[in-house]
């Protein structure tokens, strides 16, 4: 069983490239990883790839990385990169797919947004396993602009601080926060509404 | 943090309650068999890079790489003409593939760092050549993986030398043959002239 205590020796083996060491943090890890990107991307197969290339680039990055007691935060920011780029390959087909259409006169960033929510609701099953709260939750949180929507989701998943969220997004912190309060304002808004 | 975002903070931190108590999810598990399996060949992978960033001479020109794939070609015909007789036998011993990959693999390396580095030596000093990587290292291994599926025509065997198909091969890859990779590896290194300069 993995205990976050094992984590720091875990770390240093895995930066002398011990196999056993990186299938510890695919057990330790991953199912929050999933949460985070299934979240994030609103289908699982996208999840599960994503999943995937986060710990290829793991092993790639590792011997790089300094242990300072934020190897989540570490993680996570390559999660949420990695998932930034195939958002925008996703979105960029879709754009591309809808100006071959009649209706391609449509305004670019109408295109942007029907793109994100297609893309939200691209599984349909996954609905299945979440409680009636969680549904609720999982209708409010896609209804969120991605940037809103992905500062709560590293919140919640990576455990990271405002600063370390500004950081991997690339923002100042201030942006980070403001954009934390008027998702979180939405969310509520949205279930509290519906309840 | 400056006092309006100090603020904001505490308005967030009151939502993030109001939130961890909603979100009661039972974390679903993706597929962790493939997971693990393409992060097995990718520490097999890095492992190599290391090795090879670390062991592999550098300072050789670019214009050598054809030199060294027309080496390994050659290299490959010949391993190809052996193993065709080899097969002519009765019953030929076949080798497990990782052990085989391991073998052909470390020829390749010891080939292709040989005729670098004699290359090297003619070259130097103050040739003003490209500094040559491990990147460079690997794009040799890709041609000599394309070279190999030419060849393989003759010895299906052969199709194991190509790189591009490790990951397929790593399920059968276990601890043991990480260490056997390690020690054939620092084994050819140790072979080649001035291994003993480097760390």
């Amino acid at each position: 069983m993995s205990s976050p205590a094992d984590l720091p020796s875990m770390i240093r083996r895995a930066q002398r490239l011990e196999p056993e060491a990186f299938e510890w943090l695919v057990d330790a890890y991953s199912a929050r990883l999933y949460g985070f990107l299934w979240r994030l991307t609103g289908n699982r197969a996208e999840a599960e790839d994503l999943v995937q290339e986060v710990f290829v680039r793991v092993v790639r990055a590792i011997g790089g990385y300094q242990e300072d007691g934020r190897f989540d935060a570490w993680l996570f920011r390559i999660a949420a990169n990695l998932a930034r780029d195939r958002i925008r390959r996703l979105h960029r087909g879709r754009e591309a797919a809808f100006v071959d259409e009649e209706e391609g006169e449509e305004p670019v960033e109408v295109s942007r947004e029907r793109a994100a929510t297609e893309v939200v609701h691209a599984d349909p099953s996954a609905a299945l396993e979440l409680g009636e709260d969680m549904e609720r939750l999982e209708r409010a949180l896609t209804t969120l602009p991605s940037a809103e929507r992905q500062v709560i989701l590293l919140r919640h998943y990576g455990n990271m601080s405002f600063a370390e969220v500004a950081e991997a997004m690339g923002t100042p912190l201030g942006t980070a926060l403001a954009r934390a309060h008027r998702g979180l304002r939405k969310l509520r808004s949205v279930m509290e509404s519906e309840a | 943090m400056n006092p309006q975002e100090r603020q904001l903070l505490q308005r967030i931190e009151e939502d993030e309650r109001w939130l961890a108590g909603v979100w009661r999810e039972a974390l679903p598990a993706p597929d962790l068999s493939s997971v693990k399996h393409a992060v097995r060949a990718a520490v097999a992978e890095e492992w190599l890079e290391r090795g090879l960033r670390d062991e592999v001479p550098t300072g050789l020109a670019g214009r050598v790489k054809r030199q060294v794939r027309a080496e390994l070609w050659q290299l490959r015909a010949e391993a190809a003409g052996r193993e065709t007789e080899s097969a002519a036998g009765p019953r030929r011993r076949r080798m497990n593939r990782p052990r085989l990959w391991l073998y052909r693999v470390g020829g390749g390396l010891a080939a292709a760092a040989a005729v670098a580095l004699a290359f090297v030596t003619l070259q130097q000093p103050g040739s003003g050549a490209a500094p040559f990587s491990y990147v460079d290292a690997f794009d040799l291994y890709e041609a000599d993986s394309v070279l190999t599926t030419e060849v393989s025509s003759i010895e299906q065997d052969l199709l194991d030398l190509e790189y591009a198909q490790l990951g397929f091969r790593l399920d059968v890859f276990d601890a043991g043959m990480f260490d056997e990779l390690r020690e054939a590896i620092d084994a050819l290194t140790g072979e080649l002239p001035g291994a003993e300069g480097r760390s």
